[in-house]
């Protein structure tokens, strides 16, 4: 049977933008779209108190103000640059990937000759967050259906059960 | 705290190679005989051995003189060396990154810079976090 991965970075812009700033780790993040219309990607923090994807700012601004968010602008540079560090690592360690979207890679496991796919899997993540210091999640399964499922499932519950950068 | 700024390689790094003089270069006087050309050398090869893995780090302060490292020297650090005892390293200190050196000593892991006038800080709980660890530094000895 086939054997699919999906490498999705978790929350990919707002953790590139802490990987320069570790101040930033522990607090709120959000960043917005060109000419910071709407919310494009939200740390786990700024899940929490319920701002949602997509959410044009004007209407979470009071709510970001009240809780201390860091707000940003996007840097698509930093992001194309970083994704491809991910990519060249997730290239380095799978036989075949094919590259999803900017934050999101599937991997072709099927001739992947290992004993523990899982443990497999956890050193994959491992490498990926040390030598990129992007944290990823992996979802393994028999088609990319399948795997993306798992990825989600994989993550920690959230308000709202959404996922997203 | 004095702290530094990370910088990305370029996008699309050229390689350019240029003639590597053979001859150790000593604070006297050269030997004619040395003077063959011994390859070539690509400073980007030399330099960077894990692209995905290599930040330039533009080093602050004087904390770090000790080592050779001075005010607004270029680092290049490469995250996927597992930092041991003696690496020079970036270090995130409460929110703000650092370079210093890593040091156990009587069994408890500290950061230490190379002046004395700058204290030991001791890694206690989740403070401190290891960033990555500094391969080379590049110094500019002439600013014209």
């Amino acid at each position: 049977m086939a054997t699919f991965g999906l490498v999705d970075c978790n929350n990919f812009y707002a953790s590139c933008e802490r990987l320069f700033q570790p101040g930033l780790r522990e607090r709120p993040v959000v960043v917005l779209s060109n000419n910071d219309g709407c919310v494009i990607a939200r740390s786990n923090e700024a899940k929490a108190l319920g701002i949602a994807m997509g959410a044009p700012f004007f209407k979470v601004r009071q709510i970001a103000m009240e809780h201390g968010v860091v707000v940003r602008s996007s840097n698509y540079a930093l992001y194309g640059d970083m994704s491809e560090r991910v990519m060249s690592v997730l290239a380095s360690q799978a036989p075949a990937h094919e590259v999803y979207s900017i934050d999101e890679s599937f991997l072709d496991l099927d001739r992947l000759a290992v004993p523990d796919l899982t443990v497999w899997c956890q050193d994959l993540r491992r490498r990926t967050q040390q030598w990129t210091g992007i944290p990823v999640s992996i979802g393994v399964g028999p088609t990319k259906t399948l795997a993306k499922l798992a990825n989600r499932l994989g993550r920690p519950a959230l308000p709202q059960g959404e996922g997203g950068r | 705290m004095e702290h530094c700024t990370v910088l990305r390689p370029a996008d699309d790094p050229i390689e350019l190679d240029l003639p590597l003089y053979g001859a150790q270069v000593q604070a006297g006087f050269p030997s004619p005989a040395d003077d063959h050309i011994e390859g070539k050398l690509d400073l980007n090869e030399h330099l960077i051995r894990r692209p995905a893995a290599t930040f330039f780090v533009r080093a602050s302060g004087a904390s770090m003189q000790g080592a050779g490292i001075f005010d607004e020297d270029l680092l290049v650090i490469d995250r996927s060396i597992s930092a041991k005892d003696g690496d020079i390293v970036i270090a995130a200190v409460h929110g703000e990154l650092t370079v210093k050196r890593l040091l156990k000593a009587a069994g408890a892991w500290q950061l230490t810079a190379e002046n004395p006038d700058f204290p030991p800080l001791p890694i206690i709980g989740d403070t401190c976090e290891v960033w990555g660890v500094v391969t080379h530094s590049i110094r500019r000895h002439c600013g014209r």
